[in-house]
């Protein structure tokens, strides 16, 4: 009978093990999942006399894109955005510690996804919702509260595997 | 040149253990933050020694150049001269970064093994080891008590034997 602890507790170990196995080390848990969107007042990216705050964030389902120009991985889901834009999901975008004529002239240059500009050049909002890498993109349900959080580029593969699923059952 | 060599030997280590001493000081964060009072300085110290920083993966924000460790450098400086108290700065980093940043997340479902896993492994150890020395014990113990009886079976029956051995001499006329 005991000769057989060994196994189990080398099977037990092993299972465990597993569940582990795949797993990516650097993405993170989103702390402010199915929490309100953190209160802020910040202007627009296009000038100081707008201003936005979290209110501006609710009535629909929409997507919260943290992105700046120093961000390569940011350039390469730009198209994408633009795609989605033009299928008519609203975009918000945080623009995260960037500097203002820099976005500007990449919108020019490359279009414009976003309905909204926040401008966000101290990160602030960025440390309130906990964005520690750009890009980040965020679905924001109707009421404003954060339903889900990507790290990382969104592509056809992310949207139609996870981002467009919860964004229909939001819309609904 | 013969008496030079040994000094130059010792030159060269005593350099070489320097510069090895040397590259161990951690030189990362070069900000540097003005307190009110020293109590304040110290809980600076400790807090960033224990808030990881969440872009790297097993880094304190005090020991990191990303520059989300030196947003959160600059947020803990800023609510430590609010009067913000250490567990209520942890909790501010957690709500927005996750249980991950802090080297020591609090007892929940989720950590309990972290805490307690440990502990646990020397129990389930001490089980182990005792049940071994019971085992052990007691086998040789009735290992014992076995060559204790075949002895004296084997006693008895060369007694019996040497009666035997008696009773028919005795009994031939």
């Amino acid at each position: 009978m005991y000769k057989w602890i060994p196994l189990i507790i080398a099977i037990g170990l092993a299972l465990v093990l597993y569940t582990a196995i795949g797993k990516d080390p650097t993405k993170l848990e989103t702390a402010r999942l199915n929490d309100p969107v953190p209160e802020f007042n910040l202007a627009t990216l296009e000038g100081d006399e707008q201003r936005v705050t979290q209110e501006q964030l609710k009535g629909k389902p929409m997507l919260l894109n943290v992105w700046a120009t120093w961000c390569p991985s940011c350039r390469v889901e730009h198209d994408y955005l633009l795609q989605l834009a033009k299928a008519g999901v609203p975009i918000v975008g945080l623009n995260y510690k960037d500097e203002r004529p820099a976005a500007l002239e990449w919108l020019v240059r490359l279009g414009n996804p976003y309905e909204l500009n926040i401008f966000d050049p101290q990160g602030k909002l960025g440390f309130d919702l906990g964005v520690y890498g750009a890009p980040e993109t965020y679905l924001i349900d109707k009421k404003g509260y954060v339903r889900f959080r990507h790290v990382g580029v969104v592509d056809t593969k992310v949207w139609a595997e996870t981002l467009e699923p919860l964004y229909l059952k939001l819309s609904e | 040149m013969m008496k030079i060599q040994p000094f130059k030997h010792m030159a060269s280590l005593v350099l070489f253990c320097i510069l090895t001493a040397w590259s161990g000081l951690s030189l990362a964060s070069i900000d540097v933050y003005e307190f009110e009072d020293e109590s304040k300085r110290a809980e600076f110290v400790s807090l960033t020694k224990e808030l990881r920083c969440p872009k790297c993966q097993n880094q304190d924000i005090a020991d990191s150049n990303a520059p989300i460790a030196a947003d959160m450098r600059k947020e803990v400086h800023r609510l430590l001269e609010e009067g913000h108290d250490h567990n209520s700065i942890v909790n501010h980093m957690i709500e927005r970064f996750g249980d991950f940043v802090t080297y020591k997340p609090k007892v929940s479902a989720e950590t309990i093994m972290l805490w307690y896993g440990p502990w646990l492994f020397v129990v389930i150890g001490l089980v182990i080891i005792g049940t071994m020395i019971r085992i052990n014990k007691s086998s040789r113990q009735e290992k014992a008590t076995k060559t204790d009886s075949n002895k004296e079976l084997s006693h008895s029956e060369d007694v019996k034997r040497i009666l035997a051995k008696y009773d028919e001499r005795d009994s031939k006329p």
